[in-house]
Formats: structure tokens, sequence, C-alpha cells
């Protein structure tokens, strides 16, 4: 069975990369993680920095539920 | 007199040769073509400070400006800029401060303090309002940087925003810092040394008037939207908890944490220098800069040898200095030495840097035991890091070397040393290792006061188009050299906008309900490539052989593959170098040696500095 | 009236916002609020503001204190500025500025509570509730 889950991401992140949206729809299968959400939105490891379900922060390793909306974020730039 | 939005209105010169105060008011043009912050120190140091002046001499100046957007209802319009010619580089160099300093000296009365000449005593500049005095202060000479910030606190009370400078001011070394609000520091380009040369140890700033605004109602529509999404964001919370040392994994995990001297670009050890750990083992209390909601500020506890210290930090580029380059086992031991640089009043970039070059120098040989003083130099050393910067401080043994910076330090020990003294133009490399980022090393390069990361921070964009392209990777470099700085003319964090997201359309509306001014966020961006062209028009009047050269990176960039970590084998060549400056130089609009030309200069309103130049046969 | 002070960071938007609402300015001084800095003793910040406990009042010479909705206020036409009470508050709420002719205390209207990032004015809010 799929699940449907939303990656949302920065509008600054999503500036780096040309055609990255900022808000991307996912059908993905029961037991997927952060990880696959990532990965299916177009985001390579290392371009993003925190990720945040549910209000908590997560990894790649975190597994969704149907449902779920993930929040992405750039890697820290510094002052 | 006009009351000008945005703006205190006034300028606060102070000669401390003469003890004469004097004010002016600030002038239109100043506004409209320059901002504030960053972009009036620009101007004052280029028009005002001669060519060949002695950095540390009297003839120096420092500017201390805050920004439109300094001390006004919006998120973090906290940060003050401190410009000089600097005693690292030769160069314009300037250093931006968060914490509660730049609004008071707008409420003060003042939208800048240029501080000329000497005093004759140890003295500092008191203002209240206006009421400003030099005052003699023989007694907090010598007395580290936050110690003698509570001592002016106790003395004249907490509303009081003090920036202070530790010994290492005092005794001129290049990297030295100005500290604020207990361990923040503007500690790039030696600000803190044009302080110590001018016998100034401290101001003090405390106001009591309001900074007027355009359109009272509109600032607060646009600020209400701020700070709402600013609540509503998801990462919030993970800033507020971890700051800026939430980083030190990511880096790691990508290849860019500088290790063992930048070496290495993958620490093995990073887990125990994370911002979890941080959080765990050592915070106490989060801090924030003025009107912030991210207080990205830690302050921290750590213990050393059965002394217990209390800090600020540390933040990521202390951890990827201090730290991993150095490799230190601990956050608390990064912590204790992140202490005994802010109490000595040395960057913990550059220190971080100086003691890990001299790590490397101290295992390859080429200095003994005999040149130290006995101090056992090695990587991983606590120990050693401590006594190698309070020599650097004092400015005695290998520690005076080192205080002129890397580079001089290669210079007066040889044996190839040069290769790995990581800097451009004389300042130390900051937190990012960038052999396999093009884009981040040709921001390093081109960086206008040196290797410093805050102009073009771009690691992600060679992740997102590729780590071993180079093509259109200047356009992006210079794009950031405009944007960024911005926020250092309008005297506001950029945090919210890089970290969070914010969009960089509320700081676009901020600006006319602020200063009532009608300029689009295009036509700031301009003002920008006009402050950075004219800083680089400092370097090519300062020096007739100012150019290409100066914006090399070390050589064990493209000679030395990453030897592990994520990156292993990888490493950019002497031709992409070369590559990337041709690419960046015709975007500019200099020639291929790194000079703007005149019509470059002139489309960016700079006629008089283009004509100053032709003149000399510098430009053409 | 419970702060959670253990929250503050020191930002000092309350100060800000106060007199953004009050005022129309920007000017932290004009404010019925402070925060202090106890980092270099405590590693702590304090928060000084009314509690609306009402002392004030009975201590004011010409009658210029009152209570209404449960919020002290000062009448500002009423008010000589002679200072007694800014020296009787127990708490150090109310604070003079140069230029305002009247001591400026906290009216209970919330902004500060509403933009607080840590929630440590929550308490605040509550007054306003009261008060409305």
């Amino acid at each position: 069975m799929n699940m449907k889950v939303t990656v949302e991401i920065s509008r600054v992140l999503a500036a780096i990369r040309p055609g990255l949206a900022e808000r991307v729809e996912l059908d993905l299968p029961e037991g997927a993680t952060v990880g696959d959400a990532l990965a299916a939105a177009g985001l390579v490891q290392g371009l993003w920095g925190i990720v945040v379900v549910g209000g908590k922060v997560a990894d790649v390793s975190t597994k969704l539920s149907p449902g779920d909306k993930v929040a992405v974020f750039p890697p820290v730039s510094g002052g | 007199m006009r009351e000008m939005h945005g703006y205190a209105g006034t300028i606060l010169r102070v000669n401390l040769s003469t003890g004469t105060v004097s004010r002016e008011p600030l002038a239109e043009d100043l506004v409209s073509d320059y901002i504030g912050g960053r972009g009036f120190g620009a101007h004052f140091v280029y028009r005002e400070v001669p060519p060949g002046a002695d950095p540390l001499g009297p003839g120096n100046k420092l500017v201390v400006a805050a920004g439109p957007f300094s001390g006004v209802f919006l998120p973090s319009g906290a940060k003050t800029n401190f410009s000089a010619k600097s005693p690292a580089t030769g160069l314009y160099g300037d250093s931006n401060i968060g914490g509660h300093l730049a609004g008071e000296l707008k409420y003060a009365g003042y939208d800048a303090i240029i501080v000329e000449g000497r005093a004759p005593v140890p003295s500092y500049l008191f203002i209240e309002d206006d009421k400003v005095e030099v005052r003699p202060c023989e007694k907090l000479w010598g007395m580290g940087a936050i110690k003698t910030e509570k001592a002016l606190k106790d003395e004249l009370g907490d509303e009081f925003q003090i920036a202070t400078i530790g010994p290492a001011g005092e005794n001129g070394v290049v990297f030295a810092s100005v500290n604020h609000d207990i361990g923040r520091q503007a500690g790039r380009c030696g600000m803190g040394a044009v302080m110590g040369s001018k016998n100034l140890k401290a101001i003090a700033v405390r106001g009591t008037k309001s900074v007027p605004v355009a359109d009272m109602a509109g600032l607060r529509k646009v600020a209400d939207e701020m700070f709402s999404a600013l609540a509503a964001n998801p990462a919030l919370k993970v800033w507020q908890d971890q700051g800026l040392a939430q980083v030190t994994t990511w880096s790691n995990s990508i290849g860019a944490l500088p290790t063992r001297n930048f070496r290495q670009n993958f620490y093995e050890n990073a887990e125990a220098l994370s911002g979890e750990r941080m959080r765990s083992d050592i915070h106490v209390r989060d801090k924030a800069c003025f009107a912030c909601p991210m207080a990205t500020g830690k302050y921290c506890r750590a213990r050393y040898r059965g002394e217990t210290v209390f800090l600020e930090g540390p933040e990521y580029e202390t951890t990827a200095l201090i730290g991993s380059n150095c490799a230190l086992g601990s956050i608390e031991e990064v912590a204790y030495a992140n202490y005994m640089c802010d109490e000595l009043g040395l960057d913990t970039i550059s220190g971080g840097s100086a003691v890990a070059f001299t790590m490397e120098c101290f295992e390859r040989g080429i200095i003994t035991k005999e040149d130290t003083g006995g101090i056992e130099a090695r990587f991983g050393s606590l120990d050693a890091f401590v006594e190698i910067v309070k020599l650097i401080a004092a400015r005695k043994g290998i520690g005076e070397p080192l205080s002129r910076g890397v580079r001089a330090a290669a210079a007066a020990w040889g044996g190839g040393s040069e290769d790995f003294a990581i800097q451009v133009k004389g300042l130390e490399w900051s937190g990012y290792e960038s052999r396999g980022a093009p884009s981040m090393m040709l921001a390093y390069m081109t960086c206008d006061i040196g290797a410093h990361h805050n102009r073009a921070w771009s690691i992600t964009h060679d992740i997102a188009v590729g780590r071993n392209v180079i093509d259109g990777k200047a356009a992006k470099v210079i794009e950031l050299q405009h944007v960024r700085p911005l926020f250092d003319c309008l005297g506001v964090c950029r945090l919210q906008w890089v970290e969070l997201g914010l969009p960089l359309e509320y700081y676009a509306r901020l600006y006319p309900a602020v200063t009532g001014r009608q300029d689009t966020w295009d036509d700031l961006l301009v003002k920008s490539e006009r402050i950075w062209n004219l800083v680089r028009a400092f370097g090519v009047r300062e020096r007739a052989d100012f150019g290409r050269a100066d914006d090399q990176p070390p050589r064990r960039f493209y000679t030395e593959p990453v030897p592990d970590g994520p990156l292993a084998r990888s490493r950019i060549t002497r031709e992409d170098l070369d590559r990337l400056l041709d690419e960046y130089y015709d975007l500019r609009g200099w020639d291929r040696n790194g000079r703007p030309t005149a019509k470059t200069l002139e489309r960016l309103g700079l006629g008089d500095v283009a004509a100053e130049l032709l003149a000399m046969g510098r430009i053409s | 009236m419970k702060l959670d002070l253990d929250r503050c960071t020191g930002c000092k938007l309350c100060q800000l916002v106060c007199s953004v609402v009050n005022f129309g300015e920007n000017n932290p001084k004009k404010a019925g609020i402070r925060v202090v800095s106890r980092l270099f003793t405590d590693a702590r910040y304090d928060v000084v503001v009314c509690d609306q406990c009402g002392v004030c009042i009975d201590a004011c010479p010409v009658g210029a204190i009152s209570m209404e909705d449960d919020v002290v206020r000062i009448d500002p036409d009423m008010c000589t500025n002679c200072g007694v009470c800014v020296e009787t508050c127990p708490n150090g709420a109310l604070f003079s500025h140069p230029d305002v002719d009247y001591p400026i205390k906290c009216v209970a209207c919330g902004e500060c509570a509403r933009l607080c990032p840590r929630g440590v004015l929550d308490a605040l809010a509550d007054v306003r509730k009261v008060a409305s």
C-alpha cells in the first residue's frame, strides 16, 4: 500500500537548484523513510541540513507515516 | 534639519590624539550611495585613509557603523560593522558583530563613529546620548576582553553596550578581535589591533532616543509577518537548541570540515564536537542578539585543569578551526580554547588556524621544541593550544611571527610551509575546506577582505550542480557577493533569510517602510556592487602589484589531493582555478589581472575613483 | 504572576515592541518592561515588569494612579513626575525617560507576550485577558 507524503522545501534551498519545487507531493511505498522522500523530491545528499517531520527533527532513517509533512532546510551557511 | 528615516542622522568623529569630538550631519549622498554599515565603512576608509598608511599607525581610521535596519522593529537588526585598513592584509578590512551594540549606537543618536589618531594614554570612549567623552582607563589595560566588559558594566550599568579588546589587541596581533556581549566578536581582519593601536580599550554606549522610520504602520505590518513566519518555522527549534554548532556534522559528512590544518576535510572524531554534544555536555543557556527569535548564542561552561569558565560558544567556525583543525578531542576542550581566545581578544578563526599551522610545522620538524620554548606542539593537544595562543597574544617567542598571521609565520619559518599556510591576502581561511567545491574555492579566493566565507557561501550550489563543474560557478559567486553583504550594509542579520528561508521580499518591503526611499531590491544590489568595487579599488590604489596574484589559494589545495573521507582523492587543478578566475573577472568587468576597468567603475558611479586610478596608471 | 525566566534569551524584543505599540517609536528605553542581563553573576536573564500589585496607587501624592480593569494606570495629565512611585515600586517596574513627563509602566497590552519567541511572558497575556 502506498502513502501520501508532502515534502516542503525551504525557499532559500529551492532557489539553489533550478527546477526544485518548494512543495512536492509524493506517493511512497509503506515503510518509506525520510531519505526515500528526499531522494524522490530530487534532493541529493549534502544539499539539505535540517529535516523536520511533525515538529520533530528527523534524519534519513526516520520512518514516515501517511500524511506526514517533511520540511527541509539548507545546511547552515554561517554569519 | 530634515529627519532622515531609518537613521539617527549624525556621524560622530572622535580624534583620540587631540581629544576632539565632533558631529557631522549624515550626508544625503552617503546614504543614497552606500546605505550604511559596511558601505559607510568602505566609503570612509577609501576616502579618508591615505594610501600607504600604517594600519597600526595614527593615520588609520576605525569606522564603527550601524545600518538603517539596526535597532528598528524587525527581526535581528543587530549588526554593527567595524572597518579600517587591515593590519592582516594591508587592504581594506571589515568585520561585523551581533549582540546589542548597533541599536544602542543609534538610540544614542549616531549612525557611525569614526575614530582617528591615537590617545596619549589607554582610554575608552564613553557615549551616553549627547555626552561623549574620551576617558582614561590605565587600570583596564592588560585585562581580558570579557573581564573588561564586566568591569565597565559594573561601573556604568547593564544598559551600556560595550565593545572591548583584550591583550592581543593592545599588543597589535593582526588577528585581534573586537569583543562584545560576553563572547561575540568582530573577529576578522584585526579590527581589535586597530583599536589597540589607538590606545582605545573599549567603546561604551547607552542611548535613550528613538530611531525615526518613514512608515510605522507599514513597518509593523511587514515585521509582524516576519516574526509570525519565524515563529511558525519548523526549523526554528533546532536553531534555538544548537545554534550554528549543528553544522559540524553536516560539514564533516560532505567533506568540508577543516581537519589538521586543512590537510584533510573529514574528522574521524567529529561526533565528539557535534552540536548535540555541545547541547548535552556544556550548554548552560540560550543567548540572543537584539530582537532575534533564533538565539543562536549558546552560553556554555567549560572546565580545564581545575578551572571552570563560562563563555558564549563554540559555534561552527570556532569548532572547525579550533576543534577539528587542531584535532582536539571534545567539545569541552574546544570551548575552553574558545574562552582563552575570547579573553585574550583573538579571532578564533585565525587563532585556530595559526595554532594548527604551528602544529603541522612542528610535526614536520620545520620548527622544534627549541623554537617553541619547550611546547610539544602536536595535533590534539589542548595544553599546546593554550600555551601557543598566550604567546601569540603576548607576541613572545614563536608567538611573534604567528601574531602577524600564518603568511608571515611561513615566511619566517620557511621549509616549504608557505604551501600550507592556509590564507588568502594574508587572512586565514575560515571553516570550509573547498577542494571539492569549486564555487566555494572561488568565493574564498575572491572575497574582498581575504579568505572569509561570509560574502559568498555556495557549497550547496556546488553540491546541487556538480562538485567537479567549473562553468557557471563564477556567476553564482558574484550574485552572492552582492546580496549577502547587503545585509551588512543594512545592519541586519542574514541568518533568518539564509537559514530559515525567510524570503528576500520581506527585506525589500522593509527598506521603503523604514527609510522612505523607493529603491527596489535590484537598486540595492547595484549599491552593493559599487561597494564591492570600491573595496577592490582600495587595493589597486594601495599597491602597484595588487591583482590576480592576491586571489590565489595556498598551494596545498591544488597540489595535494584530499587524503581520506567522503571526498578522498578529489582535487582541484591549477587550470580549474585559472578558468574560475578568468570567468569571474570577465563577468565583473575587471581585466584579467583582477583590476576593475575605468568603464566598470564609471558604470557604478565611481567616476572619480576611476580618474584617480587612471592618473596613477593603475587601471585602463 | 509567574514569568518563565528560565527561557529568556535576552533578545529585548519585548522592550522594542512595547515602545512601538505604546509610543509609535523604535526605542527600547521608552518601554514598560526591561530585560536585565545577569549572565556575569548567575548565567541568566531577568525581566522586570509591573505585576499590577497597586502599591504605587497609595504612594502617589497627587492621586494620578488608579486601577482600571485590573491594570494599574497613570494619568499623564495629573502626574507631576515627582518620582515617588518609581521609588516605591517593589519590583522597580516603573521607568523614567528623559522625553516622557510621567513614569512609563506596563499597560497590559499583551503585545510583548504575543511576540516573545520563547513564551517567557505568557503570564502577561493573561493579565490582558483579565483587563479586557
